[in-house]
């Protein structure tokens, strides 16, 4: 057999108005790096990053899209094959938040039904500079059933935990491979329906 | 505020098949009005607003800045306007134009003029855009170019300007079925030829042969 460095690939895609620092969160998640910069994304780009999860490698495809309308059709063509796709607005930025259910609409449209949706309200560390309550991002992303964290792509808070949280969404989401690893625990899953066990 | 003439107000229920020309006064310089007042208020008081140009306006706000222009003989009050959603009035009235205002089929041409990297041959371009394109260009460029002076509290120097307003300014001709690589190829050449418009003296723009 073949030898991967990985074993699963997850496709995810960063949306959001122009501004809210997408690119950002991606560097900050791939390379560890910030920069203040601020420099438009033209149509779109992609970052890989490899992560452990529950004994799985996973290698994460991340395609970071211009804000910019102009661009949707281009960026919209990457939503079909999205598993995840992060939605960000800025909390310095009523506008990028009035925003989001333009966002939803698009992703309603454009990508797979049981695409796992992520909202991240970006910026978290500009405290004088905040329009949006932490509240008010909780809310909408209840309203809509999608998960949800404030992350600050220069202070570097929850940057890693949102692309894992995602990840293990995902993963979860799968049905579960005949593979050499044991069940992992799945606590949504209370009621079995189906009996696992015995070879297949 | 200079006097602006407005052209007659359009009968057309479908406002999205419109051109340039359908928007301007029937008289020199042809530059649609809405252009000149969007861009007189974002001069007054919004040139040093950071991201100005890049940052969205509230889609509903700006469809329905932009629909009370088209629509209504009276000219909306720009002074409480978030600079947002002006830009992305005037962002959605160029995108909604049957063509951009360099016309796609003025694309190749602007490619080589820029790859000639003659400044003449690219001014030439632009002379011979049909008027309103040519007036628009040059007056936008003209604003651009304000704008981009105060890019040390804006940060939209006019690189970025030019990312971010290519593919609203500069046409191409799409030939199905387009593929995803071709369509960026597209946008690299879009934002190269905005970014050189942007590098002439304005002084070029200001011709007498201009408005």
């Amino acid at each position: 057999m073949a030898k991967k460095q990985y074993d699963l690939l997850f496709k995810l895609l960063l949306i959001g108005d122009s501004g809210v620092g997408k690119t950002c969160i991606l560097y900050r998640f791939s390379d560890d790096a910030f920069n203040t910069t601020f420099i438009s994304t033209i149509g779109i780009d992609f970052k890989i990053k490899t992560i452990e999860l529950k004994g799985k490698k996973i290698k994460l495809q991340i395609w970071d899209t211009a804000g910019q309308e102009r661009f949707h059709t281009i960026t919209t063509s990457y939503y079909r094959g999205a598993m995840g796709i992060m939605l960000v607005y800025d909390i310095t930025n009523a506008r990028s938040f009035e925003n989001i259910a333009k966002w939803l609409r698009n992703i309603d449209e454009h990508a797979s039904e049981d695409v796992v949706k992520m909202l991240l309200g970006n910026k978290c560390d500009m405290t004088d500079r905040r329009v949006i309550s932490k509240e008010r991002g909780e809310k909408i992303a209840i309203d809509h059933q999608i998960r949800f964290l404030e992350t600050s792509a220069k202070s570097n808070i929850n940057i890693d935990k949102a692309f894992y949280d995602l990840a293990e969404a995902i993963l979860d989401k799968m049905p579960s491979q005949s593979s050499t690893n044991s069940m992992s625990i799945r606590p949504v899953e209370q009621e079995s329906n189906k009996p696992q066990g015995g070879c297949c | 505020m200079p006097c602006i003439p407005k052209a007659p107000l359009l009968q057309s229920p479908n406002r999205q098949k419109c051109i340039l020309i359908d928007y301007c006064s029937t008289s020199h310089p042809y530059i649609p009005s809405i252009i000149i007042h969007c861009t007189i208020a974002l001069e007054r008081e919004h040139l040093d607003r950071e991201g100005i140009y890049r940052i969205s306006g509230t889609v509903s706000a700006v469809t329905k800045l932009l629909n009370s222009f088209l629509s209504s003989r009276v000219i909306p009050d720009l002074s409480n306007v978030p600079t947002e959603n002006i830009t992305g009035c005037i962002k959605k009235f160029l995108k909604e134009l049957r063509d951009c205002v360099v016309p796609s089929t003025s694309f190749e041409q602007f490619i080589h003029a820029i790859e000639s990297n003659d400044e003449q041959q690219i001014i030439t371009c632009v002379f011979e855009l049909p008027a309103p394109n040519r007036d628009t260009l040059a007056y936008f460029i003209l604003h651009l170019q304000k704008v981009s002076q105060h890019s040390s509290t804006n940060k939209m120097p006019i690189e970025n300007l030019a990312r971010v307003l290519a593919p609203t300014i500069i046409g191409y001709s799409k030939r199905l079925p387009f593929k995803i690589a071709e369509e960026f190829t597209v946008n690299s050449n879009q934002t190269m030829i905005l970014h050189r418009l942007l590098k002439l003296p304005s002084v070029r723009f200001l011709d007498d042969s201009f408005f």
